[in-house]
């Protein structure tokens, strides 16, 4: 019994992690974005900064950590708030973006309103700024939530050379049961921490048909006749679609818009310099806060070192390769899957209605908690066909199961979002099932399917740190494949190696901001310049 | 806000600007020396071809755009930012989804030191005037736009606010909505009940400008200055179909012929 | 079955008995209206009929003329216009059944609108559409008001 009640701690710990963070990311971003409509200057920085780490994977942060939490603050305090920062890079990013974005897009009329009110920052947030974000808030929240809870097992347990650190949550308490076979608290364990999730979920959806209902604007699609809005139309159609509030919130599904709403007549106001200048300070003090890091820490590396890391360089980059290959592998089989599976869903409303919430509960359930498990139950049966590649179709299936979910959801939405009107003309053209998809359904979802293959890459990432490394994944087994950075990385930081893993690392990202900045980013712009559906359709 | 003696003696007017040039960011010449008076109980309007600017130049009235040479002065004091005493009314109907209409109505009063009883009543009061007691804890997806063209003029009102600045209030709703709306509109405006002392509208609809207006400025060219100032002295309510009204409809055209050309 | 039209709206009616009033002095024909307000079916008729079943016009063989309560309703001032307008309301559905019913909320009114043969709110928007009728012509003319679990009749 004793045992029951601490794994109800232990989960609520971890719930209460993962959400408190995503809370804390929720007000931070509020006057993040505010700052970042204020200041050009801010802005440039800040949208810069949350595109790389947004597309770097949070693993990355992983050796970082390590010095700055570990070492520098150490203790009790360390080992916990390297979990949470760990957890708060998993989940910060789409919700720091989403609110920029939302803030971005105030209709104009509104913030004259506002202006013409006379208010000051914190009455402008509460009665605008806060109210219109949440729609985007809350279409950021089913991932971000899948996020968080995925990187709990890496984060509340990490072993570094012969220490072990660990802080209390679901993820060190399974670690000790396992570790002791004690079978019926896993067992309890895997259960209750499902309970918690499905109920996270529900809270969820509720909350999102709430704020579908309160915070969307219901002229924020023109139905427009002979040239005019028509609000009556308008009023209509959108009490028809919000009995769907995911069909709404697909519009705000992190769905990049430019400034193509700002208007010629919108002089830059020269009252505004004032707080640039206050946003640009603190824009450089965070800036100088990050290279001060930088520098120290390339600083107490020795000469000696800097040669053993440098011959290491060829074998670290070799292994990156093989990686990028599982990455691309794991990719296209998320990527044929989510489109199928996401396209019947969409267009199959019975099917759905009982298909997504599994598939958001499944999603927020983190694999690397599960996973062993699934690693007792088919070893024998998956050793007898694969042989010598077993291991490696774990690593695969890993970052599979723990990834699959991001490239289907941003499909899907992007599905909803589609305008009815395109529907309409592949009925009209009898487009057949492969032209349709060619022709219509992908183009139209391609924003959002970039913004979904972008976070797939990265949960990847995550699935292979976790699998080409596993001692003891149960009993004496271990999960390892041959070549892999993650696998090496993982291994300098097991042996208390941490120049080699920080230098893995760093290559890592370099690499992966390198790629995200001439193939990520340049899709996104592409996708907006051209896949925007919604303005394909235009009223005469 | 006192009204200055010596600036009333001097001229009768309301919302005044002197001498306004304006050009965009790129250096796109806007306006240039453009004068424009709003007298005690007048409802002018401002029209011109499309693109000339009106929006801007209503914006620079309200002070939420500040002009490159020139001075806007509201009851002879100078106006340098937006106040909720010179109210904006949009195109688009803006109420916030988030509020129901009382607290919609409220937000014009946020920074008046005023309790939260007293917000209350006054809202209350703002709402009947437009004719929406009993709409106050509705939220606005409840209601029709001409309703919440109500709350949002309801809003304006709570300020008690001496001017009126709308930009096309009535282009996006239908020829029949608008016609009741502006009906409507015009008799609370004047009632004599508020401190409101003078409208200025911008269209591009003549036949609504000569329905509502009493003074009609007329802008044309690059950049754009006035071109002519019209008293409109017909007697209301005015009959679009009335030779009268078409003889004024004519001038209004004389006026905006030949095309608008560099200077 | 006199009934308010899901489309009909209180700033319509005004706009329709003003031009009628004013600009047609009072008689046209709805061809004559349509062209002249550059309004189409669609934005015309909804307004007919319901300021026909209102009794403030009289609309017959394609002519539209203002009725004598609908003289009073321009001549009025706000109050005086929303009594006339909840007098009126009195014996026009969903009215007639929401006066019957004194307290209701929106699925209530929706089932008994449906026994008592209203099929003009029996459609997938018709919860909405039934909803802003009632605000909309209810809650202005002041016949009901808005409470926590619907609406009730003041009495």
């Amino acid at each position: 019994m004793d045992a029951i009640i601490l794994i109800i701690l232990a989960v609520l710990a971890t719930a209460g992690r993962v959400i408190g963070l995503i809370i804390l990311s929720i007000i931070t971003g509020w006057f993040l974005a505010y700052a970042s409509i204020k200041s050009k200057f801010f802005e440039n920085t800040y949208i810069i900064l949350i595109e790389i780490f947004e597309s770097v994977p949070v693993i990355t942060f992983f050796p970082i950590v390590l010095v700055i939490f570990i070492a520098r603050i150490g203790g009790t305090l360390g080992v916990e708030l390297a979990a949470d920062f760990l957890v708060f890079t998993a989940v910060v990013w789409n919700i720091w973006m989403g609110e920029y974005q939302a803030f971005k897009t105030v209709p104009r009329e509104m913030v004259e309103v506002v202006g013409n009110s006379g208010f000051g920052l914190f009455s402008k947030l509460r009665y605008l700024y806060i109210p219109f974000s949440v729609p985007r808030i809350t279409a950021n929240l089913f991932p971000s939530v899948s996020d968080g809870f995925f990187y709990i097992t890496v984060s509340e347990v990490f072993e570094v050379g012969v220490h072990t650190y660990q802080s209390f949550g679901i993820g060190s308490v399974l670690d000790t049961f396992v570790a002791n076979a004690e079978l019926f608290n896993i067992e309890m364990a895997l259960l209750i921490l499902g309970i918690v999730i499905v109920a996270i979920v529900i809270v969820l959806r509720e909350f999102s048909k709430y704020a579908v209902g309160r915070y969307t604007l219901d002229t924020d699609a023109p139905v427009m006749k002979r040239g005019r809005l028509n609000i009556r139309e308008t009023a209509r159609v959108f009490a028809v679609l919000s009995k769907n509030p995911f069909t709404r919130l697909a519009r705000y599904y992190k769905y990049r818009e430019g400034d193509k709403h700002q208007e010629t007549y919108e002089k830059k106001e020269k009252k505004q310099r004032q707080y640039k200048y206050i946003f640009a300070t603190i824009g450089i003090i965070i800036l100088a806060v990050i290279l001060y890091e930088a520098v120290s820490l390339i600083i107490s590396v020795k000469p000696a070192e800097w040669g053993v890391l440098f011959s290491k360089t060829p074998f670290l980059l070799t292994g990156l390769g093989y990686d990028y290959l599982r990455v691309g592998l794991i990719l296209l089989a998320s990527m044929i899957i989510a489109i199928f599976l996401g396209y019947y869903l969409a267009v199959n409303r019975r099917a759905e209605k009982y298909a997504i919430p599994v598939i958001q509960s499944l999603s927020a359930y983190p694999a690397p908690i599960y996973f062993p498990f699934l690693f007792i139950l088919t070893e024998p049966f998956m050793l007898s066909i694969f042989g010598g590649f077993t291991n490696e179709i774990y690593v695969l299936s890993l970052g599979f199961v723990s990834t699959f979910y991001y490239v289907f959801y941003a499909f899907w939405m992007g599905i909803k979002a589609m305008p009815a009107e395109y529907w309409e003309i592949t009925k009209n053209l009898k487009l057949g099932y492969f032209r349709k998809m060619r022709k219509v359904v992908i183009p139209s979802t391609f924003p959002y399917l970039i913004s979904g293959i972008s976070s797939t890459i990265n949960s990847a990432w995550g699935g292979l740190m976790i699998g080409e490394y596993w001692p003891d994944i149960y009993g004496t087994h271990s999960l390892s494949i041959h070549t892999g950075l993650m696998k090496t990385i993982d291994i300098a930081t097991a042996n208390g190696d941490i120049a080699v893993a920080a230098w893995g690392s760093l290559i890592f990202g370099i690499i992966v901001a390198i790629y995200s900045v001439l193939f990520t980013r340049k899709m996104m712009d592409l996708a907006q310049k051209k896949y925007v559906a919604e303005e394909g359709i235009y009223a005469a | 806000m006192e009204v200055g003696i010596k600036d009333q003696r001097i001229t009768n007017s309301i919302l005044e600007a002197e001498g306004i040039y304006f050009s965009y960011d790129n250096g796109y010449d806007v306006f240039e020396n453009i004068n424009i008076e709003a007298g005690q109980g007048k409802f002018i309007a401002i029209i011109g071809p499309s693109g000339i600017g009106k929006s801007t130049l209503l914006r620079i009235l309200g002070g939420f755009l500040k002009p490159d040479r020139g001075t806007v002065r509201l009851l002879g004091k100078p106006l340098y930012e937006p106040i909720p005493e010179v109210a904006l009314i949009h195109q688009s109907i803006v109420t916030f989804p988030w509020m129901n209409a009382k607290e919609n109505v409220m937000l014009s009063m946020k920074t008046k030191d005023m309790s939260k009883n007293e917000m209350v009543e006054k809202a209350k009061e703002s709402l009947s005037r437009v004719g929406l007691d009993g709409f106050e804890d509705l939220y606005p997806k409840e209601m029709s736009g001409g309703m919440r063209q109500r709350v949002a003029i309801a809003r304006a009102f709570a300020a008690d606010p001496y001017v009126f600045l709308m930009d096309e209030p009535f282009a996006h709703l239908d020829e029949l909505t608008a016609e009741g709306l502006r009906q409507d509109i015009y008799n609370i405006l004047f009632s004599g009940e508020t401190p409101l002392k003078s409208v200025i509208m911008v269209s591009h609809n003549l036949t609504e400008v000569l329905e509502l207006a009493d003074e009609i400025y007329i802008l044309n060219n690059i950049p754009a200055t006035v071109v002519g100032k019209v008293e409109v002295t017909m007697a209301r309510p005015r009959n679009p179909r009335s030779d009268e009204f078409n003889a004024n409809l004519d001038m209004l055209y004389s006026y905006l012929t030949p095309p608008r050309k560099k200077k | 079955m006199d009934v308010i039209d899901p489309d009909a709206r209180i700033a319509d009616l005004l706009g329709l008995l003003y031009v009628l009033n004013n600009i047609f002095e009072g008689k046209t024909d709805l061809y004559q209206l349509e062209k002249e307000m550059e309004v189409d079916l669609d934005d015309l008729m909804p307004i007919v009929y319901t300021a026909a079943n209102l009794g403030l016009v009289n609309a017959e063989s394609g002519d539209i003329s203002m009725a004598e309560k609908g003289i009073e309703y321009i001549k009025s001032g706000m109050n005086q216009r929303k009594q006339i307008i909840r007098e009126s309301l009195k014996n026009i559905e969903p009215f007639k059944t929401a006066l019957a019913m004194r307290s209701f909320n929106l699925e209530d009114i929706i089932d008994k609108l449906k026994e008592n043969n209203v099929p003009t709110f029996n459609n997938p928007d018709g919860n909405h559409d039934l909803e802003v009728i009632l605000i909309e012509w209810g809650i202005y003319s002041r016949l009901l008001k808005k409470t926590d679990e619907g609406f009730e009749v003041i009495s």
